[in-house]
């Protein structure tokens, strides 16, 4: 390796490849995504920003705010619920006797429950069997049900600590982000995720209250207080509507009021456009089968078999 | 390859008392090298003023928090763009603008350019530094400068660039060493990724995620490629020069180098990431195969310097360098492991990462320019640093620091990724696990900021000994004889 330009080459080569794969590649595959159907429904996802949620963006991206946030949710697989939905009639055949098959199937299939429970999951259906169970251990016991002669439904449900904490129903996508200039998509959590921020915290009036200082609603909060995007003014004839309501510690002195700015304002507006929970291809959230029981807000990790049917409708 | 070595430092015959003359090829060269290395010493402080800042505020976010230039999210950017570009690329290019005169032979060619260019650049960067405290910041980590201050310093970068090409095309010894190789692909390798992710962010916008996998592609080249390059280069020189040993393996020099730039090169995407599944893939596949370069580059230094170890205690120069040299393989071994899937779940997002960049950006390739620092510019200044022991000092107080950043950050990322990943725990306990091992850190920067203050002070006290000599040689003639005891090789 004595000649400059065979040097030269073979880092150029390398540097192509590389590029090609992680440059060239995800642009091929996801450069020109354009709308989607939201599945189940008619609803085109994902929807342009309004106008001052777009200048939110900007004070967003201004002040750094994706170097302590994340905008990404992650989910680390997903389980499954089965629920029975009706019993299957064909003509001719007692119902009843169908009932006390499907009963004696789901108590087969879910030790632990009594009787009176399972009859209760098929007389007020569509009420869970199984809750956050494997693909596997579902289908089994879907093709048990069916066998027994009762219709069943699958529901598909994503975990992972993110979506545990109600940062997300989903996980994150590409269509998620194809709005978005720049994509601020964080490589930090020393605050917590915002990418579904609009869904999270719906009171605008906290928002506005915690960019001014965080302290009010988290003592040992590590985020900077924002007072440069609101006014702390001289109150002249009578206070502004738009004034903070403060706590008494962090009120202005007596005669002055605290109003947010127009960048206030558009933070704000970006941050409650900030949601992702429309049901994708590729990153489904299955509702419930029906409008009654949706599933049990208890811990995924538990296998479901210990937990009670729910039966506070 | 060692008849090179020996050959490229000529002992002065005619004055043995200074010891250190410099050659006709530093004196080519003395300008340029001097004005980047010191430029790049200043941008060193103003990085750490502000990261200092950006560091306090987690201990009380209140701080200035009434400017809005001094916000977290403005001065934690400023910081890290003087940091790699300010001192990481001025330093890079200085370094290898004079390993190009001494290993070639040569003098160098254009140095006015250079000069130009290196001016630029400083314009280009201090530029885009208002510009991301007044809020004009990209969005694009580690890209954050504007379009304009990102042409300015592309052009300066490029101006020096070709200064330090002529000066390789011009070499008379025309065999090279492992650490032209590295230098001359680092050359290439930041211009392609600079202008290549600039365009396509800045200008030619790609859509959507794609923005966010090219981020991710550039910061990796830079950080674990570029940087290693150019760190890498200069452990190969210098280690071997100061140890006065060969290097061990030509060959082996080579298979790290391609295995470094192949499969280096597509790491960077993370599990979790809202790409399809095939990119964090491959790249998780691409960075185990790190470990073939990383074998290599161990086997290489230890049969250089692992017999002498007793010997880093003698030069300043040869300390850092040692240190750079180890914490390179600590961070790409620890760099393998964390992109394994179950350690990667819990690290990402975290202070792990912090303290993983901060290993590569301190403790590997910001120690092996200071070992270039402090190896260079004797020669350049034909004399001697004036206080050996200033230069331990900041030896010292960088290798302390830079422990006391990186360990706890390692420890308080994973205690942060473990409580982020369990949902019963509240997200403030994620925070509040890891202040405490960010106290500590904070200590660690301390000492390096007071240890960048000392290698300006040592820089300015030499330069300043070099331009009194230059301009009153009878009054400091005496000095001179008697301070330099030691007479270098």
């Amino acid at each position: 390796m004595n000649y400059g330009p065979l040097i030269f080459l073979g880092v150029f080569f390398a540097l192509v490849c590389s590029w090609w794969a992680l440059v060239a590649g995800p642009q091929n595959q996801l450069g020109n995504l354009q709308q989607t159907n939201a599945v189940g429904t008619a609803d085109v996802y994902p929807l342009a920003r309004a106008g001052q949620a777009q200048q939110g963006a900007e004070v967003y991206r201004a002040n750094g705010c994706f170097y302590c946030h994340s905008q990404q949710v992650r989910q680390s697989g997903a389980a499954f619920d089965v629920f029975v939905t009706t019993l299957d009639l064909d003509e001719g055949e007692d119902p009843a006797q169908k009932r006390q098959a499907v009963i004696e199937t789901i108590l087969r299939i879910r030790r632990g429950l009594s009787p009176a429970q399972a009859a209760e999951i098929v007389d007020h259906a569509p009420r869970p069997v199984l809750e956050s169970v494997d693909l596997n251990r579902a289908e089994t016991a879907m093709s048990r049900l069916n066998g027994a002669g009762a219709r069943s439904d699958l529901v598909l449900v994503p975990i992972g600590a993110d979506i545990e904490r109600g940062w997300g129903l989903r996980r994150s996508v590409a269509y998620d982000y194809i709005f978005d200039s720049p994509v601020m998509l964080g490589s930090q959590r020393l605050g917590p995720d915002l990418a579904n921020m609009g869904i999270r915290v719906v009171d605008a009036n906290w928002r506005l209250l915690h960019l001014y200082n965080p302290k009010i609603f988290v003592k040992n909060s590590t985020m900077p207080p924002y007072p440069f995007l609101f006014e702390t003014r001289r109150i002249v004839n009578q206070p502004s509507p738009d004034a903070l309501q403060l706590p008494e510690e962090f009120a202005p002195p007596p005669g002055y009021e605290v109003v947010p700015t127009d960048d206030a304002h558009a933070l704000v507006a970006y941050l409650v456009s900030l949601r992702s929970v429309t049901p994708l291809f590729e990153a489904p959230i299955a509702a419930p089968p029906a409008p009654p029981a949706p599933p049990a807000d208890g811990s995924p990790a538990d296998q479901g078999e210990a937990a009670a049917p729910p039966n506070n409708q | 390859m060692s008849d090179q070595l020996s050959s490229s430092t000529p002992v002065p015959a005619t004055i043995p008392a200074t010891g250190l003359v410099p050659t006709d090829q530093d004196l080519s060269c003395r300008v340029p090298v001097l004005f980047l290395f010191v430029a790049g010493a200043i941008w060193l402080i103003v990085a750490s003023f502000f990261g200092f800042l950006a560091s306090l505020k987690f201990h009380s976010p209140a701080i200035m928090s009434e400017s809005a230039w001094a916000t977290y999210g403005r001065i934690y950017p400023v910081s890290m763009n003087s940091l790699l570009y300010g001192f990481g690329i001025q330093a890079a290019l200085a370094a290898t603008l004079w390993i190009f005169c001494r290993l070639g032979q040569t003098r160098l060619v254009g140095g006015g350019i250079a000069i130009l260019g290196g001016i630029l650049l400083n314009i280009g960067l201090t530029i885009g530094v208002i510009a991301v405290l007044l809020g004009y910041n990209t969005g694009y980590q580690w890209l954050e400068f504007p379009r304009g201050a990102a042409i300015l310093f592309f052009f300066g970068y490029g101006m020096i660039g070709i200064s330090a090409l002529l000066t390789f095309h011009n070499r008379l010894e025309r065999e090279l060493y492992p650490s032209q190789w590295f230098l001359v692909g680092g050359l290439f390798w930041f211009a392609w990724i600079y202008s290549s992710a600039n365009l396509l962010l800045n200008v030619f916008q790609l859509r959507g995620v794609v923005q966010a996998t090219t981020n991710w592609w550039y910061m990796n080249n830079l950080l674990w490629i570029y940087l290693a390059l150019v760190g890498l280069a200069v452990i190969f020189y210098l280690l071997p020069k100061l140890l006065r040993r060969p290097l061990y393996s030509r060959n082996l020099a080579q298979f790290a180098f391609w295995t470094l730039i192949f499969f280096g090169s597509w790491m960077g995407i993370h599990h979790g990431a809202p790409v399809p599944a095939w990119l964090p893939g491959v790249s998780t596949v691409m960075t185990i195969f790190l470990v073939l370069p990383l074998a290599a580059i161990a086997m290489m230094l230890y049969s250089t310097a692992g017999k002498s170890l007793a010997s880093f205690r003698i030069e300043p120069a040869l300390k850092f360098a040692g240190f750079a040299a180890v914490a390179f393989l600590v961070a790409y071994t620890l760099k393998i492991f964390g992109a394994l899937r179950p350690v990667n779940e819990i690290t990402h997002f975290t202070y792990f990462t912090t303290a993983q960049n901060h290993l590569v950006i301190y403790a590997f390739f910001s120690m092996a320019l200071f070992s270039a620092i402090y190896y260079i510019i004797p020669h350049l200044a034909g004399r001697e640093w004036p206080s050996r022991r200033m230069v331990n000092v900041h030896f010292i107080l960088a290798a302390l620091g830079v422990l006391l950043y990186a360990v706890p950050l390692l420890i308080g990322g994973v205690v942060q990724g473990l409580a982020l990943n369990n949902a019963q725990v509240p997200f403030m306990h994620s925070v509040s696990a890891s202040v405490m091992f960010f106290r500590l850190a904070t200590v660690g920067e301390t000492l390096i900021v007071i240890g960048h203050l000392i290698l300006l002070m040592n820089i300015a006290r030499i330069l300043f000994q070099c331009c009194r000599e230059c301009c009153f040689p009878a009054e400091t003639a005496a000095e001179t004889t008697s301070q330099t005891a030691e007479v270098r090789p």
